[in-house]
């Protein structure tokens, strides 16, 4: 069994990676792998935000994403400093500028080291080094 | 310590993109990732001496650059081809990369652990 690290820093609007990297965790999981966590940065952010309305027909990412974190239990963290910049809020950032946190509830905001964290990890403790796929 | 492999191949303030590999190297160092960042492609145009950021109200990549090896990010490289296509010349480039070959290039890739590209 792999672990992977999914790094995503696509638009939903601008490139269909956010669809293939699902796809992807979809199959991963399926074969028995293991998705450690989706991480969220530069236009990747943008996946998050809970205000995204698509039109008639357009494939829904953000249900697509809650579905499969519902399913899998895979953390979905997105990086809260990146997001705050592209207007997508987390709570804490909402109340320090007085507005309506718009981070969907299915995601997690969280600092970059989070996810470099995770990728060291290996380095430190006794397990498989987990394999980092950017989309 | 794990190998993180940074490639930056936009050009400095066409978008976001060369702000966010800089915040990404740092933040990897930080957590103690041992941090290898190349600049390829337009990239390379981050390395330029006479960048001036002032009139667009945004943060000095050059600045930024300088300061990399203060946060223990010491590997900083560019690649020479790219340099050539792009007409520079290393005298005019930052003098905190060093030039490397397509060869080195790769294989820095094939050694690191991970590889991120912005």
């Amino acid at each position: 069994m792999n672990r992977f690290l999914i790094f995503i820093t696509r638009s939903p609007f601008d490139s269909v990676n956010g669809q293939t990297a699902l796809s992807f965790c979809e199959a991963a999981i399926d074969l028995g792998h293991q998705i450690e966590q989706v991480f969220f940065y530069h236009q990747g952010v943008l996946h998050a935000n809970g205000d995204i309305q698509p039109g008639p027909g357009e494939k829904n990412m953000l249900q697509l994403w809650t579905q499969f974190t519902e399913q899998t239990k895979t953390p979905l963290n997105v990086c809260v400093t990146a997001s705050a910049k592209r207007g997508v809020l987390s709570e804490d950032d909402a109340n320090m500028f007085k507005r309506n946190s718009n981070i969907h509830k299915a995601f997690c905001p969280v600092g970059m080291a989070d996810y470099f964290s995770a990728l060291n990890s290996a380095a430190i403790g006794n397990d498989s080094a987990p394999i980092c796929i950017q989309f | 310590m794990t190998t993180l492999l940074i490639i930056s191949t936009s050009p400095p303030y066409y978008n976001s993109a060369a702000q966010d590999a800089l915040e990404a190297a740092l933040a990897a160092s930080n957590v103690g990732v041992e941090v290898t960042f190349v600049f390829a492609q337009q990239g390379l145009y981050q390395l330029l001496d006479t960048q001036d950021s002032t009139y667009l109200h945004k943060k000095s990549i050059a600045k930024q650059i300088n300061v990399m090896p203060l946060y223990d990010i010491e590997a900083i490289y560019y690649i020479e081809d790219d340099m050539a296509s792009l007409n520079l010349t290393s005298d005019t480039m930052n003098d905190t990369a060093s030039a490397i070959s397509s060869i080195e290039f790769s294989r820095l890739c094939d050694s690191s652990a991970a590889v991120i590209r912005f």
